[in-house]
């Protein structure tokens, strides 16, 4: 009888709503037509720098170039003399947008010695001046002449970058989720064990929770099935600040930047009603991320640091027969959801985030590049920085935090790529709309204290919060000054270091359990 | 024929509506905000969870409230506030996920739904959602949540709803 009178006053309340909903969706709707942004061109280039070794045999290396804009990009590749050379994807050529184009280049060494050259990747129209020319440096060793390998012509990995390379770019652009403050990188899954792959675009990077998520529309096709326990098939919850993504649990070949192939189980949005729904258990009554479009994003690449999801923690697995789904609390270890960089055979001790400095007024894109471990490569070593412990008890609220003070009051603080502000509570005047972004009259000059968890190290982040009305209006999609209000609240509760934390920064994040010349994760440094 | 449709649907509607008026009525049905503070407990039934300290807070000589406190057997502690009147008009949460909302937003639950597809600024971690009579907030990273919902039109007078609601 109760639910019964739940579902009538739902009827009655949809029923009234939905003349609201019309109305609102009409303004929501002008309200993005007016923001239309100007056409653009813009290149992803990864990655910067082939390194061929000593080549006992002709060696080939691929770089591969995105079009992030809207526009047609007028690509053009200028080769390097010998012995480089670039037997694919060179010359003039415009690259649509969301097309990408692999560039082969060939060592060929006929004497003895290192050599080390540059070439350049061009874009005539491209909307910054960073990558309106980009400098590739090649370097080769060779013990003496070499011939063409015997056996099959080497061909392109769907890998981006191609190369052994660690190092991941990501583009923040509004380009195609007309959101801000995005970072958003592309990587391979394939059906383990096949070349059923499936280059996935626009993955958000997130610090902010652990394990790859793809939507199940990016990868139709492939034959990827969910895991199985029996006859069961494993679902999943993960549970996100802003609502809940529910799927099935399967194992892929993932490929990410130029690291090895790892097989890890990843979990699948079900947006194509592939997969039983989601029981209430998951939901919680919060709202699934319905579709690329409403999540914003095609699927999350969690970097988080833990090395799983942590089941009946973070997130709740599921049996599933049919169309009905029963909780697991323990899942096979072969099905949890692992956080990727700790499955790398190597580097797999945390990542670190670089972003360049932007303009107060913002840009329309800027590329970023997350390298995998720490201090395991020449680009990955931490240099001068102040080493920010987190708290490491699982039990603890502020699990994987810090500590911040602002204005007066100190609370848990956390690092996070995949928000798109600096969240928190102050006494700074909240836009129109609702969005708990921040819209003061005049920039704001701000500082706040950063603490490391159980040693004295502390450091202050100046930072300034601009009005975000005026930024959404303008045609940029990249902002070191975007703020917003934590949790809705007046006082301050916390600190969400959002993705404006990382311009003009190089931050080293290690994961919980294992250790760098930094010391023992999880931490966080710069 | 179309305006035939919408009339019965009008008054299959209506004869919905008096059931339910008659069923609140008689049960005191409906839980969560905007429901009475004495639904709190079945509240904390719902989520199995286990009621903890309550308290009567007198920020200002104007207004007090009450505030009761669970943790569901998910480990989620739910706070939720009464005004004088004894009408919930706030409730928030702290947890590794989220704790039921369709129980904890009560009848404000389908207006959350549907301002949810509404929602402009898409980000991973926070969600405003502001519906025609409650105002919903969520925010954190994975395994650390933390969220407030609020009727405003329910907060006792001189109240800050978001200086009370934490």
């Amino acid at each position: 009888m109760k639910r019964l009178s739940g579902r009538a006053i739902f009827a009655l309340a949809v029923g009234v709503l939905t003349i609201a909903t019309g109305a609102l969706a009409q303004r929501a709707s002008d309200s993005e037509a007016a923001k239309a942004r100007p056409s653009f061109a813009h290149l992803t280039v990864g990655p910067r720098s082939l390194g061929f070794g000593v080549a006992r045999a002709i060696k080939t290396k691929f770089i591969r170039i995105r079009n992030t804009g809207d526009i047609d990009a007028d690509v053009i590749v200028v080769a390097p003399s010998a012995p480089f050379s670039v037997t694919a994807g060179g010359g003039s050529y415009p690259l649509a947008p969301r097309q990408e184009q692999t560039i082969s280049v060939q060592f060929a060494p006929t004497t003895a010695g290192r050599v080390t050259q540059q070439m350049a990747i061009q874009c005539a129209n491209c909307n910054t001046i960073a990558d309106q020319n980009v400098t590739i440096h090649l370097a080769g060793n060779a013990r003496g002449p070499v011939a063409t390998p015997s056996g099959t012509v080497p061909t392109p990995t769907p890998t981006p970058g191609g190369t052994t390379s660690n190092a991941l770019p990501f583009s923040v652009t509004a380009v195609p989720f007309q959101e801000a403050d995005q970072g958003l990188a592309s990587i391979t899954v394939c059906a383990t064990g096949t070349s059923n792959c499936a280059v996935i675009d626009d993955v958000l990077v997130d610090t902010g929770s652990t394990g790859l998520r793809i939507f199940g529309s990016q990868l139709t096709g492939l034959g990827i099935a969910p895991n199985t326990n029996g006859s069961f098939a494993i679902g999943e919850c993960a549970f996100f600040g802003s609502g809940s993504t529910w799927g099935a649990v399967s194992t892929v070949d993932v490929q990410i930047a130029g690291e090895p192939t790892i097989t890890i189980p990843i979990q699948v949005i079900d947006d194509i009603n592939a997969f039983p729904h989601a029981p209430t258990d998951c939901t919680q009554g919060t709202q699934l991320m319905a579709s690329p479009d409403a999540a914003g994003f095609n699927g999350l690449l969690g970097l988080g640091q833990v090395s799983n999801d942590q089941p009946n923690l973070f997130t709740d697995y599921f049996d599933c027969l049919g169309s009905d789904c029963m909780t697991n609390q323990s899942p096979s270890p072969s099905d949890i959801v692992l956080n990727p960089v700790s499955s790398f055979p190597f580097d797999n001790n945390g990542v670190v985030v670089s972003l360049p400095s932007i303009s107060a007024n913002g840009e329309q894109a800027t590329d970023g590049t997350i390298y995998f471990g720490i201090g395991t490569r020449s680009d990955n070593q931490p240099g001068s920085v102040k080493v920010y412990r987190q708290d490491s008890n699982p039990n603890s609220n502020n699990f994987l935090g810090i500590n911040t003070t602002f204005g007066g009051k100190t609370a848990g603080a956390f690092f996070d790529t995949g928000s798109n502000g600096l969240f928190f509570n102050g006494n700074i005047t909240q836009c129109s709309d609702s969005s708990g972004f921040f819209c003061p009259a005049s920039t704001l000059s701000e500082s706040a204290t950063n603490q490391s968890v159980g040693t004295s190290v502390s450091g202050v982040v100046n930072f300034t919060v601009a009005n975000a009305d005026s930024l959404f209006n303008s045609n940029n999609a990249a902002f070191d000054n975007l703020g917003g209000s934590f949790d809705g609240g007046t006082t301050f509760d916390g600190f969400d270091w959002g993705l404006p934390f990382f311009f003009g920064r190089t931050v080293f994040i290690g994961i919980d359990g294992t250790s760098s010349s930094l010391g023992a994760g999880p931490y966080t440094a710069y | 024929m179309n305006i035939g449709s919408i009339g019965s649907r009008k008054l299959a509607l209506a004869g919905v509506l008096a059931g339910c008026f008659m069923l609140g009525l008689a049960m005191q049905a409906l839980a969560g905000l905007g429901a009475d503070a004495t639904s709190i407990e079945s509240d904390a039934v719902a989520m199995q969870g286990k009621m903890a300290q309550s308290a009567t807070r007198q920020p200002e000589p104007s207004a007090s409230y009450n505030v009761k406190t669970f943790v569901t057997s998910k480990g989620v502690t739910v706070r939720e506030y009464a005004a004088p009147s004894g009408a919930i008009f706030g409730v928030a949460w702290q947890g590794r996920r989220p704790p039921d909302l369709s129980v904890l937003l009560g009848s404000y639950y389908p207006e959350y739904v549907s301002a949810s597809a509404l929602k402009r600024h898409k980000d991973l971690h926070h969600a405003v959602i502001a519906g025609p009579n409650a105002v919903v907030i969520m925010a954190g990273h994975m395994g650390h949540l933390v969220g407030r919902a609020y009727v405003p039109g329910l907060v006792p007078s001189g109240l800050d709803p978001r200086a009370v609601v934490k």
